[in-house]
């Protein structure tokens, strides 16, 4: 691929998806800065890999996958690091420490509230689904099968449609309806 | 189709049916489904509008500040840039988080293969180097060299032993002509020697063998390879032992480290490994090291050698076990290249001072008349002036040259100063194989212009006077000698008819070393010894007189001088020492009993003037013996012939010490080894 075409890949990738790309990011590592340069450096890959020839059927997922996994080698150096340099003070803090950490979005932001309603694997989920993969590419990523995949996935719809004001009767008759899909096998 | 419209699907079914993950028999059931149920496709499409929702909100760009979403694609197009920049210039682009695993997997293998060729060169290298430096040391074997190598021998398991040394080797390959000589840093003796005059006569010396110079022919013990060393066991007397047998087996060749280091190399189980170090003064040295283990043994052998020349600098072997460890160093100090031409034949032959000393006692007569002494200088005219001090330091050198040959014992060689230019030594020697040692051994000095050697037989000075004087004065100063041995020998001892009687009496006392029972031969074998003894004993007296006489009275020589002197006269103090025990003990048993007389307690005296006092009192007993065993005139008052026998006993005994005060004296006044090494 030429370095006009890499280009314009990487901006129509970037294009309404940046965002979500960053705040998948963020969830991960907790710290926008961090965030940011996982995405540069992984949208820089992305196009180093087209620019070497590559054909990458999927440059979302790609760079998404990329973003995971530099997010666990970050976050498992800094667990080490740490767990090298934690004083008693911190100890003592611990509660603050853990809250703080705990939320790490901006208090403004509507979207991050709701988000804060889902389980991390829900979110993933729903990040991961959003770079077009399919049940079995996010299982894989996740170490989880692709019915985990689409339980989580329902559940993570079901929570955010609940929290928006839909109808909660509804919703939770339909809750209450036994899931076994080999019956309608 | 019944049950399909009865069941209404799950959120998870209608997911997975607008994702499209259904298999396709299910997709088909849930589409059936979907057609007949309304609320199913109301929840449905719910749910895409919910999906919808959370895209629309997770994709908004609001989230960000547009400045800073514009800054941010800034950042994304430089990086571009800079990867395009990169890719040009054919430099892979650092990437500074995933890609870094293929950065390390792409410099792990670049590694890999650089280390597998710097191996394989490494490898080539060390030879190559090794191999250069055999070359440098190619001349050793090919042209007339002189080398001198530096030797240190060390145990440092379990004991903690030194020894310095000097290796001075000759070499002339065109002739087979070759010498080698290790000096002993510390005793200043020789330790070994080999010497090849000819092509047909090969000496060998080694401080150890009895006899001194010895024949030497191809010798018996199989060592030709430095591995060899400790064969006989890793200490240092026999790692010396071993080495001695290495250097005779060389084949009358200079020692060639690099060589010699490739011959241990070459074995089977050799790891060789290269160093550069820095050497004195910033210089490149390359250091190869070669390690081979045989169980509880290791043997390594550094070789060193000069950066730009490939000249081997060092050769350092180091035997190891547990518990014992030895080494042995060759540091080369100087090879040059001699020319043929001035190799004199009296470097490669052997120097008869190595043999045991011959009872050679020659009163020294002064120098015949005659005409001036053909000078044997090799050097240019020297004309040049020397101070006092720089005469008296070069005429100790002379004299030790000579006391190292045993030319101070009594034969009558004389070094004197010719004004302020220079030294000349002068005097007789009994043949002409000592002429020519004495010559080789000054050739040195001589060849430096300073000092004039005229050292004849005695032969070659007769035959000069004879051919300027009358023919009978010669022969009747021959027949004055002759007539003088003969009045010694035709009186009769007055102690003879004494000892016989001992010896009659004593039938036991002398049968061991006697070769006759007869009490007169017993007798007469008696007198001579004692009087053989005697003379050896009054001709180390005569040379510490004359060295008390010649420098007794400089108080300001160089030490290195002070040295060379002090050496010589505690040589000889042992020397006399070991005489006058010897005429003790042949005297103790036939002398009685004496009164101790007092000791010399004054102790203010000087050196010289102990052993000017030592040496009157020894010419006073050879006197005393050659009355009683040679019968000579007596000199002294009469006494009974017991009395002077008993006298004697005891003056040999009361002599034995006064040679040990004077040698306390001597070392006291004296600069030890460690004062010249500091000095210098």
């Amino acid at each position: 691929m030429n370095e006009e075409e890499a280009r314009a890949l990487i901006g129509s990738v970037c294009d309404g998806w940046y965002t979500a790309i960053l705040r998948y990011a963020w969830r991960l590592c907790g710290s926008m800065e961090m965030a940011e340069d996982l995405v540069q450096d992984a949208l820089l890959q992305l196009y180093a890999e087209l620019r070497s020839g590559h054909f990458i059927e999927n440059p979302r997922a790609w760079a998404v996958v990329v973003v995971r996994r530099q997010a666990a080698k970050q976050s498992a150096a800094r667990r080490q690091q740490v767990r090298h340099t934690v004083s008693l003070d911190a100890l003592e803090n611990f509660a603050a420490l853990t809250t703080a950490a705990e939320s790490p979005y901006p208090e403004g932001d509507a979207l991050s509230e709701l988000l804060r309603l889902l389980t991390k694997r829900e979110e993933e989920v729903i990040y991961l689904r959003m770079a077009a993969m399919k049940y079995r590419e996010i299982g894989e990523q996740l170490g989880i099968s692709a019915s985990a995949v689409n339980t989580l996935l329902a559940r993570a719809l079901r929570k955010l449609r609940a929290a928006s004001g839909a109808d909660r009767n509804e919703n939770s008759k339909h809750e209450n309806v036994p899931i076994h899909p080999k019956t309608l096998q | 189709m019944f049950l399909s419209i009865q069941k209404h699907c799950s959120d998870e079914r209608l997911l997975a049916y607008v994702d499209g993950e259904l298999p396709g028999r299910t997709a088909d059931k849930t589409a059936r489904h979907l057609a007949v149920c309304w609320q199913c496709r109301a929840r449905l499409d719910e749910m895409e509008h919910q999906a919808y929702a959370v895209a629309r909100a997770l994709s908004d760009d609001s989230f960000l500040h547009p400045l800073h979403m514009a800054e941010i694609k800034e950042r994304l197009t430089a990086a571009q840039r800079e990867y395009e920049r990169k890719l040009a210039s054919k430099i892979p682009v650092r990437l500074r988080v995933s890609a870094g695993w293929w950065a390390a997997a792409a410099a792990c293998a670049c590694m890999g293969l650089v280390a597998a060729v710097v191996f394989w060169r490494g490898q080539t290298q060390k030879h190559e180097i090794l191999a250069k430096s055999e070359q440098a040391e190619q001349v050793l074997i090919t042209q007339p060299v002189h080398q001198t190598l530096h030797v240190e021998l060390s145990e440092t398991r379990p004991r903690s032993l030194k020894r310095n040394g000097k290796i001075e080797i000759w070499s002339e390959p065109k002739q087979n002509h070759f010498a080698l000589r290790w000096w002993d840093a510390q005793a200043g003796s020789l330790r070994q020697a080999l010497w090849r005059p000819q092509d047909d006569r090969q000496y060998a010396y080694r401080y150890t063998s009895a006899p001194g110079v010895i024949p030497h022919y191809a010798s018996l013990s199989k060592v030709v390879s430095l591995a060899d060393l400790s064969q006989q066991g890793v200490e240092i007397e026999a790692f010396e032992r071993q080495f001695m047998n290495w250097l005779e087996n060389r084949q009358w060749k200079p020692i060639t480290l690099a060589q010699d280091f490739a011959g241990f190399v070459s074995q089977d189980g050799v790891e060789l490994n290269l160093e550069r170090i820095s050497g004195a003064e910033g210089a490149r040295v390359l250091r190869l090291t070669a390690r081979r283990r045989a169980g509880t043994l290791t043997r390594e052998i550094v070789l060193e050698m000069d950066g730009t020349s490939y000249r081997p600098l060092l050769l350092r072997m180091a035997f190891e076990t547990p518990d014992r460890a030895v080494e042995l160093s060759l540091i080369s100090e100087r090879v040059e290249t001699v020319p043929a031409a001035v190799l004199r034949a009296s470097v490669f032959t052997p120097e008869v001072g190595l043999t045991a000393p011959p009872a050679r006692v020659v009163k020294a007569p002064p120098l015949p008349p005659g005409p001036t002494p053909s000078l044997v200088t090799a050097g240019a005219a020297f004309t040049a002036a020397f101070t006092e001090a720089e005469l008296s330091e070069k005429q100790i050198q002379v004299e030790y040259a000579l006391h190292r040959f045993g030319a101070c014992l009594g034969e009558p060689v004389q070094v004197t100063r010719q004004g302020v230019s220079g030294i000349a030594v002068t005097g007789l020697v009994a043949d002409t194989e000592l002429r020519d040692v004495l010559r080789a051994a000054l050739s040195n000095y001589s060849s430096a212009g300073w000092l004039t050697v005229d050292i004849r037989t005695v032969d070659e000075a007769l035959s000069s006077v004879l051919a300027q004087q009358p023919r009978e004065s010669a022969d009747g100063s021959a027949g004055k000698e002759a007539v003088t041995a003969n009045t010694m020998m035709a009186s009769k001892p007055p102690v003879e008819d004494f000892l016989v009687e001992y010896f009659r009496e004593h039938p036991e006392t002398q049968a061991a070393s006697a070769s006759s029972a007869d009490p007169s031969k017993q007798a007469a074998q008696f007198a001579g010894r004692a009087v053989s003894l005697s003379q050896a004993a009054l001709a180390e007296a005569w040379a510490l007189r004359r060295l008390a006489q010649s420098y007794g009275g400089f108080s300001d020589l160089p030490v290195r001088s002070q040295w060379f002197l002090k050496a010589m006269i505690i040589d000889h103090l042992r020397a006399l020492r070991e005489q006058l025990d010897r005429q003790f003990e042949l005297l103790a048993p036939v002398a009685p009993p004496a009164q101790a007389q007092d000791s010399d307690d004054d102790s203010n005296r000087h050196w010289e003037d102990r052993v000017l006092r030592l040496f009157r009192a020894i010419e006073n007993l050879h006197d005393a013996t050659l009355e009683l065993f040679a019968g000579t005139p007596p000199k002294t008052g009469a006494a009974s012939l017991s009395q002077t026998l008993a006298q004697s006993a005891s003056t040999l005994k009361r002599l034995r010490s006064a040679t040990q005060v004077v040698e306390a004296v001597v070392q006291d006044r004296f600069p030890g080894r460690q004062d010249v090494a500091v000095h210098e």
